[in-house]
């Protein structure tokens, strides 16, 4: 698999540019994130890290797998912010199945 | 101090060939991953001896992951001599993991 260097400048100025797009999420749909930082930190640098490989946002928490042409797709489709999680699993489980996304509900419940 | 066998497709099934072992399939940058990894480092320790516990980075080593079918992370699979009897997805608490190993030993 290709490496990035995640010191490198093009990682950190996706990283910045990620953190936009979470920030726009959280806005959007109205959630908040996770009150623990390191999850919000690991999934971002995943999402940015998927960019630069892939040119998506793919889910850190999917494999991404070749299709039948070679292409690589998210298992279960996991674009961020993906399907399952705007209508199942935020609504059900106050958060995605990565953490990133919460409810502000389970945002304050989970703060420690 | 036991701890955790970080595992690669050149090692895993020889680690995985003899008694219990609980292998944490996960991505660095997995937030439920990182939720879970004080509880695995914990298990690693109260198993010493008894079962394995094994870390395997989906990012590094795809080939294993494929091999058992791993689509999301964190996915945590049980062996008994190197037979898959137990899978678990996403992250479970501490006495989860300790009783499906214990159910195994």
């Amino acid at each position: 698999m290709q490496q990035i260097d995640m010191s490198s400048p093009e990682f950190l100025a996706e990283m910045a540019k990620t953190k936009k797009f979470t920030d726009k999420v959280n806005k959007q749909f109205g959630w908040v994130y996770n009150p623990n930082e390191d999850v919000n930190e690991g999934v971002t640098m995943g999402l940015a890290r998927h960019k630069m490989l892939y040119g998506k946002r793919y889910c850190p928490c999917f494999m991404v797998v070749e299709d039948e042409n070679g292409k690589h797709v998210s298992a279960d489709n996991r674009t961020c912010p993906c399907p399952p999680a705007i209508e199942k699993e935020i609504p059900e489980d106050g958060k995605c199945h990565c953490g990133i996304f919460c409810t502000p509900e389970y945002a304050a419940n989970n703060d420690q | 101090m036991a701890k955790y066998i970080e595992s690669t497709s050149a090692d895993f099934d020889a680690t995985i060939a003899e008694g219990v072992s609980m292998v944490d399939f996960l991505a660095p940058w997995c937030g439920p991953c990182r939720m879970i990894a004080p509880v695995v480092e914990e298990l690693a320790e109260d198993f010493d001896g008894k079962a394995k516990i094994v870390k395997v980075n989906t990012d590094e080593e795809q080939d294993i992951a494929v091999k058992y079918g791993v689509r999301s992370i964190p996915t945590i699979i049980f062996f008994k001599d190197g037979v898959q009897v137990d899978t678990m997805v996403g992250a479970a608490s501490k006495d989860a993991f300790a009783a499906k190993i214990n159910g195994l030993l």
